[in-house]
């Protein structure tokens, strides 16, 4: 692994989401990949579940998150409980668009002692604006001018690596996995237990392409799609499911009999939507195209009322 | 009760093989006969569109071989026919999730309880088509008056001839443009039987209604004015041993076509 540091910058997001999305588009630079990451945060409080994720995240593009700067001092306590290290920095000016000196210690070196005195201004010429989300990406190299090639990059254009198939995922996933389940061996739709199954909440897998006919996605834990879901195709987890984008295949959340799952989507054209041992389908004659070309979209949420599948609109 | 398994074969794709089995499985059902359709298109399933049953399918054909659930729990209901029944193909697998001996034991175990069993067979000769053709005593060849297609066709008919189990093979000539054929540009149905030397079952003609009732999910035996509506009913008549005439394919369809008729037969008169 690359032990420079490639920093991210997120002030412009105030959200978790909009962290998310900000970092998977940071990760279509084919130099974010396979080495440590900096993360450069507005002052919102993050818990250690979100960092979780946030790291996770990361950590499936074969990098490693290893430095944080937040002007909020408790994101910053849970960053250093986790093992991360973490910076306070001054609140970011209000504009999004406002050069901010960015700050890397120069005796920063993995595991090292952050020391700010030694701080190397590379802001302003060195930052480029990544898809006019108010999202910057920087890169520091121990105190060295960022790569000149950098320049170069096309956010549109997706690189061979950023195309991971399912298995790829699976595969990062089961080799973290300490304790491996044996989820091949689940029957999906028999009724929940007596004795509730607890899920790790913790767990979540976040899959960045289109999920094409006859695709399966299977996760233990939580799953989060960034992109449509096309009929034919089938997502299992354990937990929640949000597809940030169309589903129109078929959901099953709560797998192992988790009746608090919910499923998520911008657009809901589910064939079938399953929570735990609950099933509800598609009105006939509503078999509108899942590609849907208007930006109108109305996000809903599914979940179980009285042991049927309601959906409700997320404002 | 012992039903007859019927396999809906064609070789090439795109010939409406799928359309076939939907159409023919309505009618017969609409006929009163207990019905069952089997998709074995594993991992490109369409029977189920046809049919307008894609939101209710929850267990499938490899679900029942691998022993998820059992055979009749899989079997989804028409919405209109409860005579007829669906057992779909999965669509995350392949056609390698069923083997010939598990589909004839499908087949076996339906025959206790439906008067046919209608089998649609993926396009091909491999494994998916073995696959289909296990369990079959008789056999529909689907083909188009076009070469290609009849090439394909008479492939199929010969690995069909070396099958003991099939007993009877017939054939179903589809998408048939009479306007053509008088023009001499296209084969007619005559032609096609000459060729293939084979018993026919039906001639359907080609008709636009056919994409808009894939598209609405409803066999266009259902709608009574279709003239390939007419023609497939009268097929799952000659299945269950009637004898129909064959269908004036060549019926004028508009207004002014029937003017044209009229006057034509004055002429001749």
């Amino acid at each position: 692994m690359n032990n420079d540091l490639f920093v991210i910058d997120l002030s412009g997001c105030n959200n978790t989401g909009e962290i998310i999305t900000s970092v998977s588009a940071a990760f279509e630079v084919p130099e974010a990949k396979e080495r440590k990451i900096g993360l450069k945060l507005n002052d919102i409080t993050l818990n250690q579940a979100q960092m979780i994720s946030i790291q996770s995240l990361i950590a499936s593009y074969a990098s490693e998150l290893s430095y944080i700067e937040t002007p909020n001092e408790a994101t910053k306590n849970i960053c250093e409980n986790m093992g991360i290290n973490a910076q306070l920095c001054e609140k970011p000016q209000t504009s999004a668009q406002a050069e901010i000196a960015f700050e890397i210690p120069k005796t920063f070196q993995g595991n090292g002692e952050a020391e700010s005195d030694n701080a190397q201004d590379f802001a302003g010429n060195n930052t480029l604006e990544f898809q006019g989300n108010g999202l910057n990406v920087g890169m520091g190299a121990n105190g060295e001018m960022p790569n000149s090639g950098f320049e170069e990059f096309k956010p549109n254009e997706f690189n061979e690596d950023g195309k991971q198939t399912m298995e790829t995922y699976k595969k990062a996933y089961d080799e973290n996995e300490e304790e491996k389940q044996t989820w091949e061996e689940v029957d999906y739709y028999a009724p929940p237990t007596d004795e509730p199954v607890i899920v790790d909440s913790k767990q979540t897998i976040y899959v960045t392409q289109t999920l094409r006919s006859g695709q399966v996605l299977e996760f233990d834990g939580n799953i989060v799609i960034i992109g449509d879901c096309h009929p034919g195709s089938e997502i299992k987890a354990t937990g929640d499911i949000t597809v940030w984008g169309v589903l129109g295949s078929i959901a099953h959340a709560g797998a192992k009999g988790n009746r608090d799952a919910k499923i998520r989507a911008l657009k809901m054209n589910a064939v079938q939507l399953r929570i735990a041992d609950c099933y509800s389908r598609r009105p006939d004659g509503t078999n509108i195209p899942y590609i849907i070309k208007s930006s109108t979209f109305i996000p809903e949420e599914a979940r179980i009322v009285d042991d049927s599948i309601v959906l409700f609109k997320i404002n | 009760m012992t039903g007859s398994v019927i396999v809906i074969t064609s070789g090439k794709g795109g010939v409406g093989k799928t359309t076939t089995s939907a159409n023919i499985g309505t009618a017969l059902a609409k006929d009163g006969n207990k019905v069952v359709l089997i998709d074995t298109d594993i991992g490109l399933r369409n029977l189920d569109l046809l049919l307008g049953l894609e939101n209710r399918i929850v267990y499938t054909i490899v679900d029942v071989v691998e022993e998820r659930c059992k055979l009749k729990q899989a079997l989804v209901k028409d919405k209109k026919n409860p005579n007829l029944c669906l057992l779909a193909a999965a669509q995350t697998r392949d056609k390698s999730a069923v083997t010939a001996e598990q589909l004839k034991e499908i087949c076996d175990t339906l025959k206790e309880d439906f008067d046919y069993i209608l089998v649609d067979c993926p396009a091909g000769i491999e494994q998916g088509f073995q696959n289909a053709v296990a369990g079959a005593n008789e056999a529909i060849v689907v083909t188009t008056p076009e070469m290609s297609a009849i090439r394909d066709a008479d492939r199929i008919i010969g690995l069909l001839e070396a099958k003991e189990e099939v007993e009877k093979y017939r054939l179903l000539v589809n998408r048939v443009r009479p306007n053509l054929i008088k023009t001499n540009d296209m084969m007619s149905v005559e032609d096609v039987v000459e060729i293939l030397s084979c018993d026919l079952i039906g001639v359907i003609p080609e008709d636009t209604g056919v994409i808009t009732s894939t598209n609405k999910g409803e066999p266009i035996v259902n709608d009574e004015n279709s003239l390939a509506g007419q023609a497939y009913m009268n097929v799952a008549k000659r299945i269950q041993g009637e004898e129909v005439p064959f269908l004036d394919i060549d019926q004028p369809r508009t207004f002014i076509e029937k003017v044209k008729k009229f006057f034509s037969k004055k002429v001749k008169a």
